[in-house]
């Protein structure tokens, strides 16, 4: 994602205060120890994979409205909900209820499936204080846990420099995103740490040179080997950008090998459970697909777009009866993709060790606008799913007759959204409390970890 | 720049001659050439959606970027690096437009983006809150008064003039919102609307709407009085309105009276153009010299840049990473080779992270500065040192999973095979021997912002000799260009 506000300078970044410090980090995991693999292929082929926690974070970007996912159909706020929302209100017949006189939207049927078997937890009023209402501003706030001015690292990325502060990361990958991009959430001092890779099928050196004049038994590996030794020359003059281009193709070269190794030994490229065909969908499969496989990662993300629903989110016919509008379908496509690959972590005895959690950069306005869409807001509810966790609702429903008045027509933040972060460190990765303070930098009095995971 | 060798030389030799600002005003007063690339026949096609060579919905995607690319790759060098400029700077997603008679609003977007690519920018402005794509992007088409849709107010002040620390309030956002209500597209006569001042068509609707009058579509305009910045603009009656259209104007006359918006702009262009540390100060007095002496003409205030001691400093030189499209002008100029088929220009171009049909979000697509950056990823680079093959070998598996719409499209219109080795090898330096001179001039021509070193260049001579029993000549050779433009310093401008 652009960032507009806060440049990503070099003078900004932890790691090159010095020129010394940005070549410890850019190398550490890449060209200096000589980078581990991504997979650990021994138990790949035997299929049963590593032990450790693994964590799957999905961003629904846009700004998912929360006041029409986790629906207060009948509380003291309903009379409010229903008088804010005249035609996107959803109404006690369509949601589909979780007790409370709170109920899902609709179409998060596996959602409400994991709720009743005590997998899922709602965290309700997460935010953070004096929210600003810009997409970019919020998401780079959301991923670098932090509402300063300027977002240099993220709070996976500080994270994975803390899990590969010795030699235990070996240079192996701790983080792979399923994203076409890599985000501010994985960035951190060592800026190879992570894999961004949307498509393993793409993830692929050309070295077929299909010349009718290439020998017979031609080693097919020459470009490969030709870049991959200029590469490691050294060049004309240390330039900072140049340098960090350098360590890119390095993790580019081996990576492609290592993903190569993967589709052969586990077939990788076919697909895995029930997945919808959505991008999502498709980025959930390939993540599931690299934990059956025995990827060394810890940590996944993924994006789900679509969610900035100010106009036609939802839509009635003239009798009233609601009609599928853009939320239901995004919404529809979250669940399905969620639900397909909590089958699947189940069916590869993979769930206990798995939890999932989805947030949006903000949630939207509690009155709709003229368009039957919403406008962008603050505070909202995220989830979390898993095999191993506290399910119930934490947090607070916001007050909405309040909040309207006191919060320009947006949610207070009931929950700060860092809380999450040190509860799935803390008692996730079992990070200790005191370098989840060097990580996330609040203290834990005002900011104390929540109960969907246990002590 | 995107130039030729030719060309660098050329701009170059004046400089010596008269003077760094004789080579600057060389570039920036160029002509543009627009009527060089007009919109193709079939841009106000009834249904987008169908026709074309393969009868595929594809087609419109491809044979669009196919147009918009030729240009990156033809027109005028800086003119073409500011239509990309702005195309970024306001970005609009063709997915609604995708269909029936609509895509022709994508064409006009660009066509905006271009006109005032080396023009006024306030201009621009101006004209993109007319803009019909950018009236579906950011549902202005549906933001009336009473029922506002905040989307476009927002954006106009955050991205596209003031910048997120400009200085404005979340009530300014809603007035600005206000302001903008009442501006519409009409799907069904897409020929009359949207309402375009620079067109001098003078369709305005009536008050109260006229129910037989083409004004039935677009009456909801917010009259209200409105206060933006501190300054209050009184509300106007619905009658008044042969002489008040909205109020529009005098917020864009606002926004850039205001000193943000030059700031802004000029934060935005020097990173663009140069480096992603601008020094502030140095900033803050480009843009108020853009406002208060130039009133928002891009010529002089690219010169300004241009010209400025800050730009010529080492620490700026050739730190800039390509973007996708940047490097895939400069590998196709620096094989000397024509833009392959549409879909393949699509397909190409969508690897390397540049869609042009599909933009990341309405910031645009990542800026080519920092570490860390998107552009120059693991799987980004791959996708780069795969590219050059296309051209380099006649390699028929160039394309990993490539999908089967992908496969026909190539048999249908296969790659040119326009590339000649000898415009990077002369015929008189093939051979073992010249190893050294041939590697000495594709260094020069293909990466003389970071040449390689004498190191690289004595393991490059050894790697040919060893295996130039293997291979015949040809094939080594353009497995060695191909290698170059993979290597890291290719991907620095």
């Amino acid at each position: 994602m652009v960032n507009t506000s806060n440049p990503e300078t070099f003078d900004e970044h932890p790691s090159c205060c010095s020129r010394r410090g940005f070549l410890n980090g850019v190398m550490g995991a890449g060209l200096a120890s000589g980078l581990g693999s991504l997979f650990d292929l021994a138990s790949a082929q035997e299929g049963s994979g590593q032990e450790g926690p693994i964590f799957v974070l999905i961003h629904q970007a846009g700004g998912n409205d929360s006041l029409n996912t986790v629906v207060p159909y009948d509380t003291d706020q309903s009379e409010f909900y229903y008088t804010a929302r005249p035609n996107l209100g959803l109404h006690h017949s369509e949601v589909l209820p979780l007790g409370d006189g709170i109920g899902l939207h609709p179409s998060l049927v596996q959602l409400k499936n994991l709720w009743d078997s005590g997998e899922l937890a709602i965290v309700n009023g997460v935010g953070y204080e004096n929210p600003q209402l810009s997409h970019f501003k919020n998401i780079d706030i959301w991923a670098s846990g932090s509402t300063e001015a300027l977002a240099e690292s993220g709070w996976l990325g500080r994270f994975f420099d803390h899990q590969c502060s010795g030699d235990e990361c070996d240079g192996s990958f701790v983080g792979i995103e399923a994203v076409e991009r890599s985000s501010l959430n994985f960035r951190g001092k060592n800026l190879l740490s992570s894999l961004t890779m949307k498509s393993p099928a793409l993830f692929k050196f050309q070295s077929d040179l299909g010349s009718s004049l290439v020998p017979e038994g031609f080693d097919d590996a020459l470009s490969m080997t030709w870049l991959r030794e200029m590469n490691q020359r050294q060049p004309a003059d240390h330039h900072l950008v140049l340098d960090y281009v350098r360590a890119s193709l390095d993790v580019a070269l081996q990576g492609a090998s290592s993903v190569e190794k993967m589709l052969e030994a586990s077939d990788l490229s076919r697909p895995v459970g029930d997945f919808p065909n959505s991008a999502i969908g498709g980025d959930l499969s390939n993540i599931a697909s690299y934990i059956n496989g025995g990827a060394t990662a810890s940590t996944y993300f993924a994006v789900q777009g679509g969610y900035d629903t100010h106009h036609n989110q939802y839509v009635t016919d003239s009798a009233g009866r609601p009609l599928r509008g853009r939320h239901s379908v995004l919404l529809a496509d979250f669940d399905e993709a969620i639900g397909a690959f909590a089958r699947e972590m189940k069916r590869q005895g993979q769930w206990h060790r798995v939890l999932l959690m989805s947030y949006s950069e903000f949630s939207r306005k509690i009155p709709e606008n003229g368009n039957h869409g919403t406008d962008h807001g603050a505070a909202g509810s995220i989830f979390l799913a898993g095999g191993a966790l506290e399910s119930g609702f934490f947090g607070e429903m916001p007050k909405l007759i309040e909040d309207q008045r006191i919060m320009n027509h947006s949610m207070a933040p009931v929950v700060d959204f860092r809380q999450v972060y040190r509860t799935v460190l803390e008692r996730w990765f079992h990070i200790p409390s005191q370098s989840v303070e060097s990580i996330l930098r609040i203290p834990e009095q005002s900011h104390p970890s929540l109960g969907f995971l246990k002590a | 720049m995107w130039s030729s060798a030719v060309d660098r030389a050329q701009v170059y030799e004046l400089g010596k001659k008269e003077g760094v600002e004789a080579a600057v005003s060389f570039i920036v007063d160029g002509q543009d050439n627009w009527d060089e690339f007009p919109f193709p026949e079939w841009w106000d096609g009834q249904d987008i959606s169908s026709g074309g060579p393969t009868g595929s919905p594809n087609d419109s995607e491809d044979r669009f970027t196919a147009w918009y690319a030729n240009q990156l790759l033809n027109a005028n060098p800086l003119g073409a690096k500011l239509f990309k400029f702005f195309v970024d700077h306001a970005p609009v997603d063709s997915r609604p437009l995708l269909h029936q008679n609509k895509f022709i609003y994508f064409f006009e977007h660009f066509d905006l983006c271009r006109r005032h690519a080396l023009g006024n920018f306030r201009d621009f402005i101006s004209e993109l809150t007319w803009d019909g794509a950018m009236m579906w992007m950011l549902d202005m088409r549906s933001s009336s008064r009473g029922r506002l849709n905040e989307n476009f107010g927002r954006e106009l002040l955050e991205l596209f003039t003031m910048g997120v620390e400009g200085g404005y309030t979340e009530e300014d956002v809603i007035a600005v919102s206000r302001a903008f209500t009442g501006r519409k597209t009409d799907t069904q006569h897409p020929q009359d609307w949207p309402y375009k001042p620079y067109l001098n068509q003078e369709v305005w609707p009536t008050w109260p709407p006229d129910p037989e009058g083409p004004s039935t579509y677009y009456y909801y305009i917010d009259t209200l009085e409105k206060t933006f910045l501190g300054q209050t603009l009184s509300g106007f009656s619905p009658d008044d309105q042969d002489t008040r259209k909205d109020h529009g104007e005098e917020i864009i006359e606002m926004i850039f009276n205001h000193p943000a918006c030059g700031h802004y702009l000029s934060w935005k262009l020097w990173r663009y153009f140069v480096s992603p540390n601008p020094p502030m100060e140095m900033i803050k007095d480009l843009g108020d010299r853009w406002r208060e002496v130039h009133h928002y003409e891009m010529r002089p205030l690219l010169k300004d840049i241009f010209t400025s001691a800050a730009f010529y400093d080492d620490s700026v030189i050739g730190n800039q990473i390509k973007d996708g499209a940047d490097y895939f002008v400069s590998c196709l100029k620096s094989l000397g080779v024509k833009a392959p088929s549409p879909t393949l220009t699509f397909v190409l171009l969508d690897r390397l992270g540049y869609n042009p049909m599909y933009p990341p979000s309405i910031a645009g697509w990542p800026e080519p500065v920092g570490v860390g950056n998107a552009w120059i990823g693991p799987e980004k680079l791959l996708a780069r040192a795969n590219m050059p093959l296309l051209w380099t070998q006649e390699t028929k598996q160039f394309l990993p999973a490539a999908n089967d719409y992908t496969k026909r499209s190539i048999v249908h219109e296969p790659v040119p095979s326009d590339f000649d080795l000898h415009e990077l090898v002369p015929r008189h330096l093939m051979g073992r021997e010249n190893i050294g001179l041939v590697i000495d001039e594709l260094n020069q021509r293909l990466m003389p912002m970071h040449l390689i070193s004498s190191e690289q260049r004595q393991l490059l001579i050894e790697l040919y000799e060893r295996d130039y029993r293997l291979l015949d000549d040809q094939t080594l050779l353009r497995e060695l260009i191909r290698m170059m433009i993979a290597l890291p310093e290719f991907q620095l401008q």
